[in-house]
């Protein structure tokens, strides 16, 4: 047996010890678990989870109105239309990202049951938020990062993540590329027994459901309605369920919720070849596509974070027009921010055009910049891995091969994901995973999971049932059709 | 000697070490992938370490971890990149587009 299968045959038992957590109790079936159960075993209501928040200085965050932005976009679409665009201000949390809203409750709970440091598996904001909320907490903290292929050139988005990590006090243990880094998560996970500060524990997932909450009271109090819509952009889903449930918990159930990923179709993302031809490092299909279609791939037994569930429409954008809107939001607002908000941003320059001027739509989140996540150190970086830079002109975008940059706001694009074709997906992800009859409450559970009638789920089923497939990656779900 | 008294002796160092070798890796990676080992990468305190040689580092969690030597005292060298043309167009389309803009 080799180590990685020496750990992996351990998985389950290291994560009970490593999560305080016995997700057993919540299976009810081959399939079905009870997710309100879940979600609702850390006894605290969303009140609560905003206290914790608040006394580490997470949180209540600035809600600005991109007045400049919404005036350009106005001249561009018919009269009446051009909705007021606003963007949460979440640079503004300890380590620069809303990530800090999800590694306080992490912190806060390793801290509650008395471990003495926390782990997290991630080449994201969530290590340097892990790392500062666990400063705070006095505990350890390993961040567990993917962070260089195998000639030892790392992604500079990642190296400035790996820098403020060490500058906040954590341990960075960096990997080359592949899926096994979850192997070395158990592995310093069993030596250390630190808390796994896993991004979809339910814990994770509250301390989110507060910005969805906190958008709502701020547009209300500024135009004594809902947001129209809230655009959230679309990773590992945490984002897209968090500020789902923290809407409806205002209130705020008209409100459309549309997840944005940066389109990286055609680059795989355990490839070692493919790591360093890529712009964004989180955000985009490589992560969203999967993990909508089946979210329980994660380092915990169950994902809190199920995309599918809130979910109201998908929307992909290109890496160029995400360089397009973080140049347009510091020229028009003075705003220098991170890439990950400009995602969800660029959908919203072109969708704002689908809503009444006096309609509202939200960007979710800022963060924080400087180098390696800079526009320039992205972008030079890309033309040194041998990736084509443009501007305009007719050449399409290749992710991987030629990053186009609009020369104006009329060549940003959508291309709008069958959310159909991601359902059936899911469904057949599901079936592939089945061991045993599946029973009417997993019909059930399968349909309110993927927000599709239980008569979809039984034809998905009778279509897919005798040729089980792998779990599909992005690029079998269909995403081209253009806006 | 307390982990604490650790922490502050030695030399800061970065090592590596064969995580898993090529036959070790998950079924089903890219080739690309499969056919390399997995690397893994931490700093350290370390006693007298060499580049090249074999040394034990004391991380910041406190844990020690064996490998070779890669680099003494690490910094960090990733910086803010330079502009490529085609961003400057691209900055200056926008610069062009603002200036015909009032905000209401």
């Amino acid at each position: 047996m080799s180590r990685y299968t020496d750990i992996m045959s351990r998985r389950a038992d290291i994560l009970r010890t490593a999560t305080g957590l016995d997700y057993d109790a919540f299976e009810r079936g081959p399939l079905a678990f009870d997710y309100e159960a879940l979600l609702g075993s850390t006894g605290m209501g969303i009140d609560e989870v905003a206290d914790i928040q608040r006394s580490r200085g997470v949180g209540d965050t600035p809600l600005i109105e991109l007045h400049a932005l919404t005036a350009w976009v106005r001249e561009h679409v018919p009269s009446g239309k051009g909705a007021r665009i606003m963007v949460k201000d979440e640079a503004a949390n300890p380590s620069g990202s809303f990530k800090d809203r999800r590694a306080v409750m992490s912190a806060y709970l390793a801290h509650e049951l008395g471990y003495r440091g926390v782990v997290a598996a991630t080449s994201g904001n969530y290590g340097a938020a892990v790392a500062s909320q666990a400063a705070k907490s006095g505990l350890a903290a390993i961040i567990v990062q993917e962070a260089f292929d195998s000639a030892g050139h790392g992604q500079p988005e990642i190296i400035e993540k790996a820098r403020k990590c060490e500058a906040l006090g954590a341990e960075v243990l960096q990997t080359t590329v592949g899926p096994e880094l979850f192997a070395v998560l158990l592995s310093v996970l069993e030596e250390t027994g630190y808390y796994n500060a896993s991004l979809y524990t339910p814990m994770s997932i509250q301390g989110i459901e507060t910005l969805g909450h906190e958008i709502a009271d701020q547009v209300m109090a500024v135009t004594g309605r809902q947001p129209a819509a809230v655009l959230a952009t679309h990773a590992g889903g945490g984002m897209v369920t968090g500020v789902a449930r923290g809407l409806r918990a205002h209130g705020a159930r008209e409100t459309e919720v549309v997840a944005v990923s940066v389109d990286l179709a055609g680059l795989h993302m355990a490839s070692d070849a493919d790591f360093n031809r890529k712009s964004f490092t989180t955000g985009h299909t490589g992560f969203s596509i999967p993990f909508t279609s089946w979210p329980d791939r994660v380092d915990v037994p169950r994902n809190a974070a199920r995309p599918l569930r809130y979910i109201d429409r998908f929307v992909t954008v290109d890496q160029g027009a995400v360089f397009f809107a973080t140049e347009a939001l510091a020229q028009f607002e003075g705003l220098e921010r991170g890439p990950a908000g400009n995602t969800s941003l660029a959908a919203a320059l072109v969708v704002a055009a689908e809503y009444d001027r006096d309609d509202v739509i939200v960007v979710t989140e800022t963060e924080y910049t400087g180098a390696g996540k800079a526009p320039w150190a992205q972008l030079s970086f890309a033309d040194e891995m041998g990736v084509e830079v443009v501007c305009g002109g007719s050449a399409p975008q290749k992710p991987g091969e030629r990053i186009v940059l609009p020369a104006g706001l009329d060549q940003l694009r959508l291309s709008q994901v069958d959310l159909d074709s991601v359902r059936h997906s899911y469904v057949r992800a599901a079936l592939a995973r089945r061991d045993g009859d599946l029973t009417d409450d997993d019909i059930r559970f399968l349909a309110e999971d993927s927000r599709a009638t239980t008569d979809d789920v039984r034809r998905h089923i009778c279509a897919l049932s005798d040729t089980p497939v792998p779990v599909p990656e992005q690029d079998s779900i269909q995403t081209r059709k253009q806006i | 000697m307390s982990a604490g008294t650790d922490l502050f002796q030695g030399t800061w160092a970065e090592i590596c070490w064969v995580e898993l070798r090529p036959e070790e890796r998950a079924a089903s990676l890219p080739a690309a992938t499969s056919e390399k080992p997995l690397i893994g990468r931490v700093r350290g305190t370390a006693d007298r370490p060499v580049i090249g040689e074999i040394a034990t580092v004391v991380t910041r969690s406190g844990r020690r971890v064996e490998g070779t030597v890669t680099a003494i005292l690490p910094g960090y060298e990733h910086g803010f990149g330079r502009p490529l043309p085609a961003w400057i167009r691209m900055r200056d389309a926008i610069a062009v587009a603002r200036r015909g803009v009032t905000a209401s």
